[in-house]
């Protein structure tokens, strides 16, 4: 397995004006007056690994665009506390929040990527699950970002919304793909306990069966407008792949950064806890230790989340590397096993998720789950 | 006169019975505290469900006021209707019963049962009546029902309350005369009962035995009166805490006695062991080989693991000689056992212990009865397994069990019991009133009936207050019908159920259709189908699976997202290959379930 010297960094923003329906990730809607203080406390944590080399910078959330122009307070902080060599510098922005002056501030500080929550372009689609923006902001957001000068955006749609038809969701991608978006992330929406949706599932939420017919429609709609579907969720333009999630499923360290972020460093799984108040009073003692991983289990994992990624593999020549032989050989018999099955295929030593298992790809995985 | 009293004490369940014998034990010193709650329930299982499973011996050395020193036996006895012949064995070693009833609740159908078992045994009867201190005692309603349905009078009937121990130091004091002394008849040829056994590691079979003439010491040679086998006495000796090792056993005597006998099924309850010199002896009367009446089969989910589970199978079997086992093997479940019992609820934890024992995954196939088949040619096969019988065309006509079934419930819910075993196909045979609040119902019912879930729904109907006993009756004619399942077009042996004919269609469809909702979905369509004799009575559709996937899975969720695949890995692994198919273990008792449904709808 490789040793890098950099690690991606990953920054959680847990801010949200409203909650989606449908969403279980980390924020908090209650955040007047707060952002200041969570930026002092994410650059007091980020001290912690001062000097660290860092190649992928990630902000996300929440909802990252609610800093407004403070984001140049918090990434001139980072600038000054690790050492950026950053080949990619992403934030995630919603639309209805997406300023000019936020964008142009980002813009300045150095990020070089811009995602944006489109989910879709229908304006019943988005109203269903709660989202603040409609179609118009979402596509003044993408030509302004142009405009500011972002040569790489990246766009989510979902997958199964309630309303959602075959009609609207190609509508929306011909609309995305005509602004020359480089990136789709498509998530097909699923419902998460404890969530306001898994309370109420509405009626018009499309069947699963529609919800794989609707992915494979936007799966050959993007591959016919010269995209590549590099993972799972991911489908992106040559040269435009998402690199910090990438290395993220090549198994590299990445740091995060935040209330509710998540690290992996050194086989290490640790994530801070859920508070944003108990944050910001002391960052640096929030870590909660996930899964120490043995070497065998870091080869598992590592095996595992390649696998996501539909072009590029497991390379099994560049996993076995420095794996003692009894594990070399536990992996490879799983991997032959599932080509056996025709569920993967190798080629060269690259193994790759067959076509029709992408969306059964669970049973995949599964095997390798120690 | 011998100072010896050997007696039991038998009950209706949860009347206290293990409650009384833990007060009898500290008041007489052989236990010191309330720490050894329950010392004749040993196994972790019997503590547990709060019933006793194997039968315990105690010797109790008592002083009495007066002085004289007596030693009592207290022979324990099973306390379920499965065991009934067990019961009537460790009776048969006695010479009275303490016949203990709960007057809050008074008179149960197993107080009834018991009392006639110990009538049969020719015991002394010394009605008890237990939880007198509780508010709603109803003492001398209690004690009419005992002398109205039981013909016993309650003049002396001794009070206690077993919980607190009021009542138990004069119930000691009274015991050496309301039991009758044991005949010690020393001079005649050795004949002893074998009312229980046990395996030892060392020992072999160790007998549980009461000596009714003659004497054994180490050294005897002994004869099995009904297999003629001959053994040389190794050991003899009494149960108190522990076996107590001493030099001889007399007549009167409760004790046991070791001889090597390697085989457990060389010993059965109820058998007489007699002297080899002397080999012409009379059998104790009552020595039956008991016969199991209900039967499943039980298979390791990994085929590997099949000699373990025949390991474990055997150690099982040395403490419980009642089963029966045979190999048995299954097209969809491969080999296995097919295991014999003697009712449901010895069924229950037989499969309880061998899953502790065993340790790993099994499937345990829907219990069944044992048919009698009569072919065309006038053969009549008797068939335990229902995918073992023979074609339509073969079969001229079928014979199922029928229990003579009573059942004790008050007058308000006469109505429903009737509902219900009428539901079961019930004959009713009479009705009697023992008293002005409750009803005896007594039914004839088809065994394979009662042991799906008849008691359990009994108590609901009634709201727990009906109590239930049932006897074997005989073979009778039935209009029965093999019902088969088809999983992926594959007809899956351990699926297959005999039903009678009226409502074998009805009864497909709802299993059908639950197997439906078991069956998780696969990579492929898997059609389900209920036939009979070749002919699709059911079907329905599992459709495959289109989406399993983790789409989101960042940085943030790995450790999630593993928990959710290992909690999807986990399910996968307690399912059986059938073909191609993956079949939870829950899908072989799922017909249990449809039957249960059946009766909520009426």
């Amino acid at each position: 397995m490789i040793t890098r010297k950099s690690k991606g960094l990953y920054v959680h923003i847990p801010f949200c004006k409203k909650k989606c329906s449908y969403c279980d990730f980390f924020s908090v809607t209650n955040f007047d007056g707060r952002i200041e203080n969570y930026i002092e406390a994410l650059l007091a944590e980020a001290d912690l690994y001062r000097n660290t080399s860092i190649d992928t910078l990630y902000i996300g959330g929440g909802t990252p665009s609610l800093l407004g122009k403070s984001v140049s307070r918090l990434i001139d902080g980072l600038k000054e506390v690790f050492e950026f060599e950053l080949s990619e510098a992403t934030i995630e922005v919603n639309p209805e929040s997406a300023t000019e002056e936020f964008l142009s501030a980002t813009k300045d500080s150095g990020i070089n990527r811009i995602s944006i929550g489109v989910q879709s372009l229908s304006n019943l689609e988005l109203q269903s699950v709660d989202r603040l923006h409609n179609r118009s902001h979402a596509l003044d957001t993408i030509r302004l970002a142009r405009e500011i000068g972002f040569g790489r955006i990246s766009v989510d749609v979902m997958i199964g919304l309630p309303h959602q038809t075959k009609e609207s969701l190609l509508e929306t991608l011909e609309t995305l793909t005509n602004l020359d978006v480089g990136q789709i992330s498509a998530y097909c929406l699923s419902i998460e306990e404890g969530t306001p949706l898994s309370r109420h599932i509405p009626s018009s939420l499309p069947s699963t069966d529609k919800q794989v017919e609707l992915f494979f429609i936007l799966r050959d709609f993007l591959i016919k407008k010269g995209f590549q579907h590099v993972e799972i969720s991911n489908f992106s333009k040559p040269g435009e792949e998402p690199i910090h999630n990438l290395n993220c499923w090549r198994g590299y360290d990445y740091i995060g950064l935040g209330a509710g972020a998540s690290s992996f460093v050194d086989g290490v799984r640790f994530k801070n806890k859920c508070n944003l108040d108990d944050y910001i009073h002391s960052p640096t003692t929030q870590k909660i230790v996930e899964e120490e991983l043995t070497e065998k289990e870091k080869a598992f994992d590592t095996a595992m989340l390649s696998l996501r990624m539909l072009l590029e593999g497991l390379d099994f020549n560049q996993l076995k590397e420095h794996l003692e032989i009894g594990v070399i050989s536990e992996i490879k018999e799983i991997l032959n096993n599932l080509v056996t099955k025709e569920m993967l295929i190798e080629s060269d030593g690259i193994y790759r998720i067959k076509d029709d298992m992408v969306l059964k790809s669970n049973k995949i995985f599964q095997e390798f789950i120690i | 006169m011998s100072n010896i009293r050997n007696f039991s004490i038998i009950a209706h369940i949860d009347h206290g019975k293990s409650t009384l014998a833990d007060r009898i034990l500290e008041m007489t010193g052989v236990i010191h505290s309330k720490n050894n709650e329950q010392v004749l329930d040993s196994m972790e299982l019997e503590k547990e469900r709060g019933i006793t499973i194997k039968a315990t011996t105690i010797r109790i050395p008592f002083k009495a006021s007066d002085g004289r020193e007596y030693i009592f036996n207290l022979i324990d006895t099973p306390g379920h209707v499965d065991f009934n012949y067990e019961v009537s064995r460790s009776l048969y070693a006695c010479e009275a019963a303490l016949l203990l009833v709960d007057v809050s609740q008074g008179v149960e159908a197993q107080t009834v049962a018991n009392a006639y078992l110990a009538v049969d045994a020719n015991l002394e009867i010394i009605p008890v009546l237990n939880k007198i201190d509780l508010p709603h005692a109803m003492v001398d309603d209690t004690k009419m029902q005992i002398e109205d349905m039981l013909g016993i009078l309650t003049d002396n009937a001794l009070k206690v309350s077993a919980k607190d121990g009021t009542g138990v130091p004069e119930l000691l004091e009274a015991l050496p005369d309301l039991i009758p002394p044991p005949s010690t008849n020393t001079d005649k040829p050795l004949k002893a009962l074998i009312f229980d056994s046990h395996y030892d590691t060392y020992r072999g079979t160790i007998c549980h035995i009461r000596i009714f003439d003659g004497s054994l010491k180490q050294g005897d040679k002994i004869q099995v009166k009904s297999t003629g086998k001959q053994y040389e006495v190794e050991e003899v000796g009494y149960f108190g805490i522990r076996m107590e090792k001493s030099n001889n056993l007399e007549a009167g005597e409760v004790g046991y006695l070791c001889a090597v006998i390697r085989d457990v099924k060389d010993i059965h309850v109820g058998d007489t062991i007699i002297s080899a010199d002397h080999p012409n002896t009379d059998a104790i009367p009552g020595f039956k080989k008991m016969k199991p009446m209900v039967f499943c089969g039980i298979y390791p989910i990994n085929t590997n693991d099949y000699d373990k589970l025949l390991k474990s199978i055997n150690k099982l079997e040395l403490n419980d000689s009642s089963i029966t086992f045979e190999k048995e093997s299954s097209a969809a479940l491969g080999h296995g056992f097919r295991i014999g019992f003697l009712g449901m609820l010895h069924m229950e934890i037989f499969l309880e212990r061998i899953r502790r024992e065993f340790d790993q995954e099994l499937i345990a196939t829907m219990p069944s009865v044992a048919y009698k088949v009569i072919r065309t040619d006038g053969e009549e096969l008797n068939i335990e397994n229902p995918s073992k019988f023979p074609t339509v065309q073969e079969i001229d006509h079928i014979k199922e069990p029928i229990v003579r079934t009573k059942i004790i419930v008050p007058s308000d819910y006469v109505g429903s019991c009737m509902e219900l075993a009428n539901s079961k196909r019930g004959k009713l045979v009479d009705m009697e009133y023992p008293d002005d609040r409750r009803t005896t119902l007594i039914y004839d019912l088809p065994l394979a009936e009662m042991i799906i879930d008849f008691y359990d729904k009994l108590k609901t109907v009634s709201r727990g207050y009906a109590s239930l006993d049932y006897d074997f009756k005989g073979f009778e004619k039935g209009d029965l019908v093999k019902v088969d399942i088809l999983v992926n077009s594959d007809q899956v042996d351990a699926l297959s159920y005999i039903s009678e004919r009226e409502s074998a269609v009805t009864k497909a469809r709802k299993l059908v259709h639950r197997l439906l909702k078991l069956i998780p979905r696969q990579q492929f369509k898997i059609p389900l189908q209920g036939a009979i004799n070749g002919k699709i009575i059911a079907r329905e559709d599992i459709s495959p699976v289109r989406k399993d996937v983790l789409a989101k899975c960042y940085g943030g969720d790995v450790t999630r997202k593993k928990k959710l695949l290992e909690k999807q890995k986990k399910g996968k692994k307690r399912m059986k290959m059938i073909g191609s198919v993956e079949v939870p273990q829950e899908a072989f008792l799922s017909l249990l379930q449809v039957q249960g449904d059946d009766n909520k709808k009426k």
